[in-house]
């Protein structure tokens, strides 16, 4: 398809984020420290390049928006580039991102073999580190993968080489307390309370991925305060028809 | 009317737009309100384009609609435009895209010939913070005798070495040093990309003979991954007129490449010729005692302390390593030490490193067990393969052998090969020579643990 064709498509997106993606709504479960070193960037004494990698559904997304949200707020550019939508975009997405202050980069994996987009990260990245000099204090270069840089197969080695170059961080996968403790964090937020052992029950009968199951979470919460109801087993099977 | 109507109108967005989408193209618009117009400033063209194409129509009725709820008369003008806001005041500055903190190291306007110099030096980088080992000390002296005496001796030179190696630093610490001997001289470090897209706007901007005359004016030229002018016919063109008329008037040109010159595909034969023509050096990967070094001074350069047995362990595990990924490890170590308080000690470390170690195990291979062998003999890796047979030379490899048969899959006359074409039956003896060794000698019983420590982290 033509270039010009695809400039302009829609980027599908498969799933709405929920907009209460803040450092305050993600549950730390074993990345405490990871936390803090996002956190400590927004304060401008973090790493300036931190490659952080994990599991679809480790909570990836919600860090990046939470420190984009942070950043934005303090005043300062922010830029999210989200590369699993890189069919959609032309490479102009990269043009000037190095006078931004916050580059978050999701996805990185997505463009893996594609040449030309490993190539325009690469120069992006080399302007990036070029322009140190003019970037204001606490900016900083974030990109997101599934594994670490020299598993997800870009091909480009001098690309590999500079994903290597900074801070590399897991965000370990929340265990299923965990997730319990996270449900209830998010309840907890929305002003709910969401008891130990209908927690469980979410955990034993739905699926496990964090995402579905805050969205259960979110039809929950609008059901107990349509029914004016505490959340207990009985509900909860009523409500989700289980 | 103020901004707090867009600040409303971005909430009101948020609400109705995927977090994804509104990161992308919503949350980078900078604002600003002037006489009943709202500016809103992206960092390019592509991402204003696409917020015109998507966005606009929703962000005008929202707007009007929050400003008829104040005002029923009032109106206001949108404009996008391209540019970057003042953080502090988040007053944008209305610039074009391309003149934004560029690193064209020229600038010649259409109607002025005038070209402003600018070197893209970074400071940071110098002779004094490389450190120096056996892979890289000869491309050290050469680029420092050049610096003394530039486009009188080696020109050109051609540094040559896989990424993260230090290329880019020596360009820099040469440039640097250039400048500091004599500070009226022109140095310009440029990467290839970079050349290419100059070159490219000037043929746009009709100054194409101001950007070759610019380029000759040079004392000198540094350009860096010359390797990605492959397959650019008119940038290898230019570049093929700048180099012979550089090299002509004796102003010294210094390249990088991530191969040797003779082996860059998509290259015209005449310039990678050319490049041959002075001294090409290879920058090779560091040996263990430079692994430790830089280990210790890139963390010196963040402020920690790192212990010398500390820097062993690490140099030792990560083998199969350019400097970049040292420089991670530190990144790491000094996350973890900053958020436990607790200090930098092997423990510590495998805790940091825990992933990086474990991918380093998965690439355990025949090249690296020889490497790691003949780094802890002392010998050289070319004596794996050699035919010396004399015991300090003899042994280690047949310890590689027996490692080589442990810690990987190969077939025994695989191995065999890798050890300089030897038959499967001198691994088989090998192996048993060293299983026995290892029964009878205890010096032999614990370097072969501790290798497989070191291959196996």
């Amino acid at each position: 398809m033509p270039q010009d064709e695809l400039r302009f498509q829609y980027p599908l997106l498969a799933l709405k984020f929920p907009d209460d993606e803040t450092f305050a709504s993600f549950y730390p479960g074993q990345n405490a420290e990871l936390l803090t070193l996002l956190k400590n960037s927004v304060v401008g004494i973090g790493e300036p390049i931190l490659y952080m990698w994990g599991e679809s559904g480790s909570g990836r997304s919600h860090l990046l928006h939470a420190l984009c949200s942070e950043i934005d707020e303090r005043g300062e550019s922010v830029a999210y580039i989200p590369l699993h939508h890189h069919r959609s975009m032309t490479l102009d997405i990269f043009e000037n991102m190095e006078n931004v202050t916050l580059v978050c980069i999701d996805n990185v994996d997505a463009i893996a073999g594609n040449k030309k987009w490993e190539k325009a990260l690469f120069d992006f990245y080399n302007r990036w580190l070029d322009n140190k000099e003019h970037r204001v204090p606490g900016a900083s270069l974030v990109i997101v993968a599934s594994d670490l840089p020299k598993q997800i197969g870009i091909e480009l080695v001098d690309l590999v080489s500079r994903l290597e170059w900074g801070a590399c961080h897991h965000l370990e996968p929340l265990t299923d307390e965990e997730k319990l403790g996270a449900l209830q964090l998010r309840a907890q937020l929305k002003g709910m309370r969401l008891p130990i052992d209908v927690g469980r029950f979410l955990l034993n009968r739905l699926s496990r991925e964090m995402c579905m199951l805050l969205n259960t979470l979110d039809q929950l919460d609008n059901a107990s305060l349509e029914a004016k109801r505490k959340l207990t087993i009985p509900f909860v099977k009523d409500v989700l028809r289980l | 009317m103020s901004l707090a109507i867009w600040q409303e109108c971005l909430a009101q967005l948020k609400d109705e737009l995927s977090a994804g989408d509104f990161s992308t193209w919503l949350r980078p618009l900078q604002a600003e309100f002037n006489n009943n117009t709202l500016s809103l400033y992206s960092p390019n063209k592509y991402t204003s384009e696409w917020v015109r194409e998507k966005y606009m129509d929703l962000i005008e009725t929202k707007l009007q609609t929050l400003i008829h709820a104040v005002d029923a008369k009032q109106t206001i003008q949108i404009r996008l435009l391209v540019g970057t806001a003042n953080a502090a005041s988040n007053k944008p500055t209305a610039k074009p895209a391309a003149a934004v903190n560029t690193n064209q190291p020229w600038e010649a306007e259409a109607k002025s010939p005038t070209i402003a110099h600018k070197s893209n030096l970074i400071k940071k980088y110098t002779f004094d913070n490389f450190v120096e080992g056996k892979s890289n000390n000869f491309a050290i002296a050469t680029t420092q005798q050049i610096a003394e005496n530039p486009g009188d001796v080696y020109n050109p030179l051609f540094l040559y070495a896989h990424p993260g190696l230090g290329k880019t630093h020596l360009l820099h610490a040469v440039g640097n040093a250039i400048v500091a001997e004599n500070p009226d001289s022109k140095v310009v470090y440029i990467r290839s990309e970079r050349f290419v897209q100059d070159m490219i706007n000037s043929i746009r901007n009709n100054t194409i003979e101001q950007f070759k005359e610019y380029y000759a004016s040079l004392d000198a030229l540094l350009i860096d991954d010359i390797h990605f002018f492959a397959g650019k016919d008119r940038s290898q063109e230019v570049l093929f007129q700048t180099f012979n008329s550089m090299l002509d008037a004796h102003q010294q040109v210094i390249l990088t490449s991530d191969r040797f010159p003779k082996e860059i595909e998509g290259i015209d034969e005449r310039l990678r010729t050319r490049f041959g023509w002075g001294l090409s050096i290879p920058i090779d990967p560091p040996e263990l005692e430079t692994r430790v070094a830089i280990l210790i001074t890139k963390a010196e350069e963040r402020g920690l302390k790192l212990p010398d047995d500390v820097a062993f362990f690490i140099a030792k595990r990560l083998t199969i390593t350019d400097v970049r990924v040292l420089e991670g490890a530190i990144a790491n170590i000094s996350a973890k030490a900053q958020f436990t308080g607790q200090d930098i000690t092997i423990s510590l470390v495998q805790d940091a490193l825990r992933d990086m170690l474990a991918v380093h195990t998965k690439q355990t291979t025949v090249d690296n067990i020889q490497k790691v062998v003949a780094e802890h003999y002392r010998i050289k890796i070319s004596d794996m393969s050699s035919k010396r047979r004399t015991r300090t030379v003899a042994r280690p490899r047949q310890i590689a052998m027996a490692l080589a048969k442990e810690l990987t899959q190969h077939s025994l006359p695989e191995i065999g090969e890798a050890f300089g074409g030897r038959d499967h039956t001198t691994v088989l003896h090998a192996c048993r020579k060293v299983e026995e060794l290892r029964r009878e000698n205890n010096d032999i019983q614990e370097d072969y643990k501790i290798l497989i420590r070191t291959l196996s982290m």
